[in-house]
């Protein structure tokens, strides 16, 4: 059984000993950041040909996503590289990984949960108090973790939210790899297991875009990871050193209740879950069991839920019922299972290649999870995080069964980040680099970096449609002049002609709204907008909906596209660069006109109605 | 705070340098870079070294916890300024931050055993001439992507658009509507702009061109026919390449005007 003093010699290295980093040298690293960097720059040469309409093949994403991650995977399957290689290639695989998402969407927020906290960002910003509502997403103002750091440096700085979110996000994704390394490492007492567990970790489906947004669980997963590393210090014999990870325990705790609602429960159910395994593993042990700090997370989130964000309650419940009864439905055969490979919104199709790159990559984590279970079992069990690990590996399989039950995939999806923390551990001790024949030495670690890149390119195409998975024209030039895309310049004319007024628009155009267009904005199923928006007729209900919230002006838009939340924001495109948009009978607009409602902005697709403005 | 923790000392004179600049120099970009450290690595630096004082931390550690602990510093800290009557302004999270910075040092000096070395000087690792190279290579790439990504490209195959706007001005003795076009075309573009009120035949028709980006906005006085009912005013916009085709339409409605008595 591999002792943690190993690994806490190992990652003491990195720092204690000043003669040995005098006389080491940087190792790889210095070679694969290069080399990572040339990925980013060809990731970002995709993108750009995207924005510029040239319709470039997804080949040059897929080369340049490889060349940032197969030299690290390889490197850290090496038995030579040192702990503190292995550290410095994690962080590099991290950040590498989000300036890959930053190139993707360098001059606004595009990710469906970005503009939503944006906005209540940009309501801190400007009225120096936390808790102002969001019509969106109203649960996302009462967790305000993540706004309330990017206001402190939007309100030093003068940046805007976008820019103040940016370096937020990637402080937080620093955090989550650097984490996970300590966290494997710890548990493991090998860094070459912790580094390995990084590189299984960023093949899940969130980790390249989902997890990168400027939302509240992009902050509140890091920390929880550092909260589980801060217990994992703490299960040592010495009073005094366990009693020094309270403080990152204690603090992390209450960040990650602030933070997010779900992962603040998923804290306190991994604690509770853990102070109970402590009881079964460790009962002769000295180690302290961490049931005060279970009971503490208890009490944080009930506090938080009970005084501050009660509707969490209404907001989460539905979601969580719809998902079950769609499993159920989906189980008994009452209703069809959901297609694989379908996007939901734009109901675009992932290319055969692709979705055999993605199965492929299921394959691979289901044929390493016997193996990495039996290892992990044997080696670490008395580590009391690992029997919740194996059990989070073995559960995420389960949500992946999840993804054919219509309304519940996307509960499964969200799931999968927080197990897959797990399944990553459990991977990583398969040990798969340490097969080497006798003809071939590096046989096993090519094949581990191999099985590694289709996992994280699996998770990437699970993850997200592949038409959004390049950069898409929301800024271009014209005759050298930039002009933006028609609902990204309709949310600026309201910013400067109408700002802070109520409209009812679709779900891309309310985002915008909200965040460019500094405007109240509501969309979806809040007063039945979205059947609004898309009926030719006017019934009496409709317009006492829109009374009823308040609302002075209608935004129409033609494009369907308009009300998905992934593709809406961008330019209308011609052949070759994209299908030309499906648009709504013209009555769903003009039905506006027949109640003498003025129609006081036109810009083709998009028209507003003042329904305050009539005679 | 003895002089002997160097590293102590450093934390705080770079959270007093920072704290300056952010409040004294009034340029984003520069703000920016002195506020991140300022905010994202030296609270929970400090918070880090008042909870482990006199015990060694790996390099790792010490980066890891530094960086979370400032961003749940921040989380948790903006709820507790939330309280505070002005709320979260600059000056306030200024404040803050440095409170836990010096506090932080403050509570870790004191922690140490005084026979107890500070952290040893760091050094940075030797670098080879080739690895130094590869380095800037790195560097020069990483830089060719944000330019690449930041710079705005011509695209052939997308759709642009005309924005027409109306919305009423003046006062209701003197109504006005305020017009505007925007162009968002690929080229530029000249255009009609018509003017009718109710049923009768044009008030105002202008000609105009807009290169892309360029915008034209006109205010127009509107004498309301006294007819003692809301009155419609609707604007037109024709491209001149298609000149009998309505391109662009909004509508509005003048307040009544009562009619005199005779």
């Amino acid at each position: 059984m591999v002792t943690l003093a190993a690994f806490r010699q190992d990652v003491r290295a990195i720092g204690a000993a000043q003669t040995t980093w005098r006389s080491s040298r940087l190792g790889r690293v210095p070679l694969i950041a290069c080399l990572a960097s040339i990925g980013l720059l060809v990731c970002s040469v995709a993108d750009a040909l995207s924005r510029a309409t040239l319709a470039p093949s997804l080949m040059i994403f897929w080369g340049g996503l490889l060349l940032i991650v197969l030299p690290i995977f390889y490197r850290l399957s090496s038995a030579e590289a040192s702990s503190s290689e292995r550290f410095a290639l994690v962080c590099l695989l991290g950040l590498t990984l989000y300036a890959v998402k930053l190139a993707r969407d360098p001059f606004s927020y595009t990710l469906p949960d970005e503009l939503i906290h944006a906005y209540n960002a940009n309501q801190i910003a400007r009225f120096h108090t936390l808790f102002h509502g969001n019509p969106i997403l109203p649960v996302s103002a009462l967790y305000p973790g993540l706004e309330g750091t990017t206001s402190a440096l939007m309100s030093m700085t003068g940046l805007s939210s976008f820019g103040a979110g940016l370096i937020v996000i990637a402080a937080a994704r620093l955090v989550m790899v650097s984490a996970l390394f300590l966290l494997f490492g710890r548990i493991s007492g090998s860094s070459r297991v912790a580094g390995l567990g990084v590189a299984f970790y960023v093949g899940n489906s969130n980790f390249l875009h989902w997890g990168a947004q400027f939302s509240y669980e992009s902050l509140a997963l890091p920390l929880l990871v550092v909260v589980l590393v801060a217990v994992a210090e703490r299960d040592t014999p010495e009073r005094s050193e366990a009693r020094a990870w309270a403080v990152p325990i204690i603090l992390g705790t209450a960040a990650v209740v602030v933070t997010h609602h779900l992962t603040s429960y998923a804290l306190a159910t991994v604690l509770v879950a853990l102070a109970l395994v402590h009881l079964v593993v460790r009962r002769r042990a000295r180690t302290p069991n961490p049931w005060p700090f279970a009971a503490l997370a208890l009490a944080f989130a009930a506090c938080w839920l009970i005084v501050v964000a009660s509707i969490t309650v209404g907001y989460l419940s539905p979601v969580l019922d719809a998902a079950f009864k769609a499993t159920l439905h989906t189980v008994s055969g009452e209703a069809a299972p959901r297609q694989l490979f379908q996007s939901t919104g734009s109901g675009f199709a992932t290319p055969a290649g692709e979705r055999i790159v993605a199965l492929m990559s299921v394959a691979i984590l289901a044929a390493g999870l016997p193996f990495g279970l039996w290892r992990a079992w044997r080696e670490h069990r008395t580590q009391p995080l690992v029997p919740l690990f194996c059990v989070a590996a073995i559960a995420y399989f389960g949500t992946l069964a999840l993804r054919f039950a219509p309304q519940a995939w996307e509960t499964g999806n969200r799931a999968s980040e927080f197990l897959f923390i797990g399944l990553a551990f459990v991977l990583a001790c398969s040990h798969l680099e340490r097969y080497s024949p006798r003809r071939a030495r590096r046989l096993g670690r090519v094949l581990l970096a191999g099985c590694l890149g289709i996992v994280a390119m699996g998770g990437v195409i699970s993850g997200w449609p592949a038409p959004s998975l390049l950069s898409q024209p929301l800024l271009v030039t014209a005759e050298g002049n930039r002009i933006e895309s028609e609902p990204l310049g309709f949310a600026r004319w309201v910013s400067r002609q109408l700002p802070g007024r109520r409209f009812a628009a679709s779900d891309a155009d309310a985002r915008l709204l909200l965040d460019h267009g500094r405007a109240t904005a509501f969309t979806g199923h809040a007063g039945d907008i979205e059947d609004i928006l898309q009926t030719p007729t006017l019934p009496p209900w409709q317009l006492l909906d829109l009374r009823e919230l308040d609302v002075r002006y209608v935004v129409t838009d033609s494009r369907r596209r308009s009300f998905d939340i992934t593709t809406g924001y961008y330019f209308s495109v011609t052949p070759p660069a994209g299908t030309p948009d499906t648009l709504l009978p013209a009555a769903a607009a003009d039905k506006f006109e027949r109640v003498r409602a003025p129609r006081i902005f036109d810009s083709g697709s998009i028209i507003v109605y003042d329904l305050d403005g009539r005679p | 705070m003895s002089l002997r923790h160097h590293d102590l000392v450093g934390a705080a004179i770079a959270a007093v340098l920072c704290a300056a600049v952010v409040l004294f120099v009034p340029v984003t970009a520069i703000r920016a870079v002195f506020a991140t450290p300022l905010c994202l690595i030296l609270p929970g630096y400090a918070v880090t070294v008042a909870s482990f004082a006199g015990r060694k931390l790996s390099r790792a550690h010490l980066l890891t916890l530094s960086v979370a602990m400032s961003l749940a510093t921040l989380a948790t800290g903006a709820v507790a300024l939330n309280f505070l009557p002005e709320g979260l302004r600059s000056g306030w999270w200024v404040g803050l931050i440095m409170l836990i910075v010096l506090g932080g040092c403050g509570v870790a000096a004191l922690r140490r055993s005084p026979s107890a070395e500070s952290r040893p000087r760091d050094r940075l690792p030797r670098v080879r001439r080739v690895d130094a190279a590869l380095l800037l290579g790195a560097c020069a790439a990483v830089a060719g992507t944000f330019t690449l990504s930041y710079t705005p490209l011509p695209a052939r195959h997308v759709v642009g658009y005309t924005e027409l706007w109306m919305l009423p001005a003046g006062t209701a003795g003197t109504p006005a509507v305020r017009v505007g076009v925007v162009s968002a075309e690929l080229h530029p573009l000249a255009y009609r702009l018509e003017l009718r009120l109710g049923s009768r035949r044009a008030i105002m028709s202008l000609r105009f061109a807009l290169k892309p980006g360029q915008a034209y906005e006109k205010l127009v006085p509107v004498a309301s026919p006294a007819t003692g009912a809301s009155t419609e005013i609707t604007a037109l916009l024709y491209r001149n390449d298609r000149a009998t085709a309505v391109y662009r339409r909004v509508t509005g409605w003048l307040p009544p005007v009562p009619r005199e008595p005779r």
